[in-house]
């Protein structure tokens, strides 16, 4: 040390100073609130200084595109086109009727039937339900982030200067310390839970488990700066009962395990999220399947099923979706999890997209680009509504008791209630779905065809 | 119009017809929207090739999706002096075809009426006449009913020619009256095919409406 100039131990020595402050404030306001379950309400008041400064930055760009004289458009949310909501059977008949008079009590095909077929064929070129959900939704108000930005174009010095600023707070400041919280996070669970999966089986080990869990999903929650309001506390899920959600990104488990105690359901990964997985399994069960177990939808089933029915053992999560869709919608249900005869708890998830896009588009970015992402952004903030619980009627079958989970999570959440297959994103429309509207329209013309051949 | 700050091709090289088709009322918000689907239809190039329609779902529903996709590429639609099909279309080609499903507008007069309907007629004619010989023959008549029946395994072929025989003679007694016993009736050209739309007001149903949007800031 002593060969060193004076004035390089001084700097070692204000470095060496800033970090140790630097960690001791981590701990204080946010390892220590995490381990115990309190807040000090940082959080709040940095989601509300945010929401002043965004609009402030939308009045100034409102005002300096009147100044320039830009033209302003506003993003179509609900599609650009007025679809007919007429049904083919009405449109055929009115065309019929307006054309020759006499075809009316003795229909058989005509040349202007195709003519439904062409205009529905053109507005689905136009303008398309699904591909419009993959994408991430569209903002209303900028938010300070370049990346939401698609054309930036400089509107005024200020605002520029203003999102300089924000971007060396965003990576300089934010970033290296949500990367030391998630650190610190993920080693103590693991940590945390290789030490209780020690201890012999009983309630001391299950009830220091579902401590460790929760500490360290909270120590996540504040890693992504995230601010959840938890609505309907009371019908958080029980024991013995199956906990379903929309999925919008992987963060979702984070933000439900925060709030309460779940076995997670999933595969099995190598890297980093293998090691994690087999840590969790040894303090407490979890469900998890290797790749070649996947595909065997009995013995996923079975394993849920005796999963379900031990009483002692948490309620399982599951994101019946299969896939991330933006947040905008929710898509078909798959009916795994629904056949299973449990009492299902639904869950709403709805994230405010003006603070950061949670959406992972899976096609287009890697897993650790996300997180990136995620981590680089002001804040996650959303919402949590725990439904009351349902259970299959009688009368219902699997498909249908998955749907109306599904209606009742898209109306809580204000999300629009699709459909259609989350598989889509990736595969094609299934050959049943596509012989509908052709069977329909067949069904129309032989069926009064056979009836006259016959008279 | 030409909104040249958009990336959008000024007036078509087309001929005058063209540019009076298009330039009622298509705002420049529309063609906006347009060529917003038309990049992602295109995945960012300039043109797009009949496998880029495959990437819409929706479409898959359509019977007559094959007939749908062959217009978009038809050189008679997109008003050019040749014949046959092109390989690939640019946002103009995709604009021109588009313009076939406007709605009318208010202040058009008698004249301009019967050309729009007379358009909108020639599109849907040369959806049926596959082989682009000007006539809807008895060949052609049959494909179409056939693919529009397609959908039902139970139908046999034989039913749906002779659906499409049973309309095709329908059609020839619209058209020619009654025909001699060795008469044949060649196809139906598009003279006949204009009779028998008569009474049918195409021009108020073959159209796409735009939603009306409001503006605001954008930073664009």
């Amino acid at each position: 040390m002593f060969l060193l100039l004076p004035f390089d131990s001084l700097v070692v020595n204000l470095l060496g100073i800033s970090i140790t402050v630097l960690f001791t404030l981590l701990l204080v306001f946010i390892i220590v609130p995490a381990i115990f379950g309190v807040s000090f309400g940082i959080r709040k008041v940095y989601m509300k200084t945010l929401l002043k400064i965004f609009q402030w930055a939308t009045l100034r760009i409102e005002r300096g595109a009147k100044e320039k004289n830009h033209p302003l458009y506003k993003p179509y949310v609900n599609g650009i086109i007025a679809k007919e909501p007429t049904s083919l059977e009405e449109e055929i008949k009115e065309m019929r009727r307006s054309g020759s008079g006499k075809a009316l009590d003795t229909p058989e095909f005509e040349l202007s039937d195709i003519f439904y077929f062409c205009r529905k064929g053109i507005e689905t070129i136009m303008d398309d339900e699904v591909t419009k959900r993959f994408s991430a939704e569209e903002l209303e108000s900028w938010n300070l982030l370049s990346r939401t930005n698609y054309n930036f174009q400089y509107i005024s010095l200020r605002l520029t200067v203003l999102w300089g600023l924000g971007v060396l707070i965003r990576y300089c400041f934010l970033l290296p310390l949500r990367i030391a919280l998630a650190f610190t996070g993920i080693s103590l669970l693991v940590t945390g839970t290789t030490v209780v999966g020690y201890l012999p089986n009983g309630r001391g080990k299950d009830f220091l488990s579902k401590h460790v869990h929760l500490m360290c999903y909270r120590i996540c929650v504040r890693a992504l700066t995230a601010i959840i309001t938890y609505h309907d506390r009371e019908n958080r899920p029980r024991n013995g009962g199956i906990c379903v959600a929309n999925h919008t990104s992987p963060i979702d488990v984070i933000i439900l395990a925060s709030d309460g105690y779940y076995a997670m359901v999933g595969q099995i990964h190598g890297g980093l999220m293998g090691v994690i997985q087999r840590a969790m399994v040894k303090a407490c069960p979890h469900v998890w399947f290797e790749r070649s177990e996947v595909k065997d939808r009995h013995l996923v089933a079975r394993r849920l099923t005796e999963h379900v029915q031990d009483k002692s053992k948490l309620p399982i999560l599951i994101f019946p979706e299969g896939t991330c869709i933006n947040n905008t919608s929710v898509m078909m249900f798959k009916k795994g999890s629904f056949e299973i005869g449990a009492t299902v708890y639904p869950v709403a998830i709805k994230y405010d997209p003006q603070f950061g896009d949670a959406f992972w588009n899976s096609s287009k970015y890697g897993m650790v680009t996300y997180l990136l992402r995620m981590m680089t952004s002001w804040a996650i903030v959303c919402s949590v509504w725990y439904l009351p619980p349902m259970t299959r009627q009688p009368e219902e079958d699997a498909v249908q008791f998955a749907n109306r989970v599904k209606s009742a999570i898209a109306r809580q959440g204000g999300l629009v209630d699709l459909l259609w297959d989350g598989g889509l994103k990736r595969e094609k429309v299934k050959d049943a779905f596509k012989e509908e509207q052709q069977k329909l329209y067949s069904k129309m013309i032989v069926g009064s065809h056979e009836d006259r051949s016959r008279s | 119009w030409g909104q040249a700050q958009m990336g959008v091709p000024r007036v078509p090289r087309g001929s005058a017809p063209v540019t009076s088709l298009l330039s009622l009322a298509v705002t420049s918000e529309q063609i906006e929207h347009l060529h917003r689907r038309f990049k992602q239809l295109s995945q960012d190039q300039l043109t797009i090739r009949k496998e880029n329609f495959d990437s819409i779902p929706d479409l898959e529903f359509n019977p007559i999706r094959g007939k749908i996709v062959h217009a978009f590429f038809d050189k008679r639609n997109l008003r050019q002096e040749s014949d046959g099909l092109a390989d690939e279309i640019n946002f103009e080609d995709f604009l021109t075809i588009m313009s076939y499903f406007r709605p009318i507008e208010m202040n058009m007069d008698e004249e301009q009426l019967d050309r729009f309907r007379k358009e909108k007629l020639k599109f849907l004619f040369h959806m049926y006449d596959s082989d682009h010989d000007g006539k809807i023959t008895l060949q052609e008549y049959r494909n179409v009913v056939e693919e529009l029946l397609s959908g039902n395994p139970h139908l046999e072929k034989e039913s749906a020619r002779s659906i499409a025989d049973g309309a095709m003679m329908e059609a020839a007694s619209i058209c020619v009256g009654q025909m001699g016993p060795d008469q044949v009736y060649e196809g139906i050209t598009f003279e006949d095919f204009l009779k028998m739309w008569q009474g049918i007001d195409i021009e108020t149903k073959m159209h796409v409406r735009f939603l009306n949007v409001d503006t605001i800031a954008h930073c664009y």
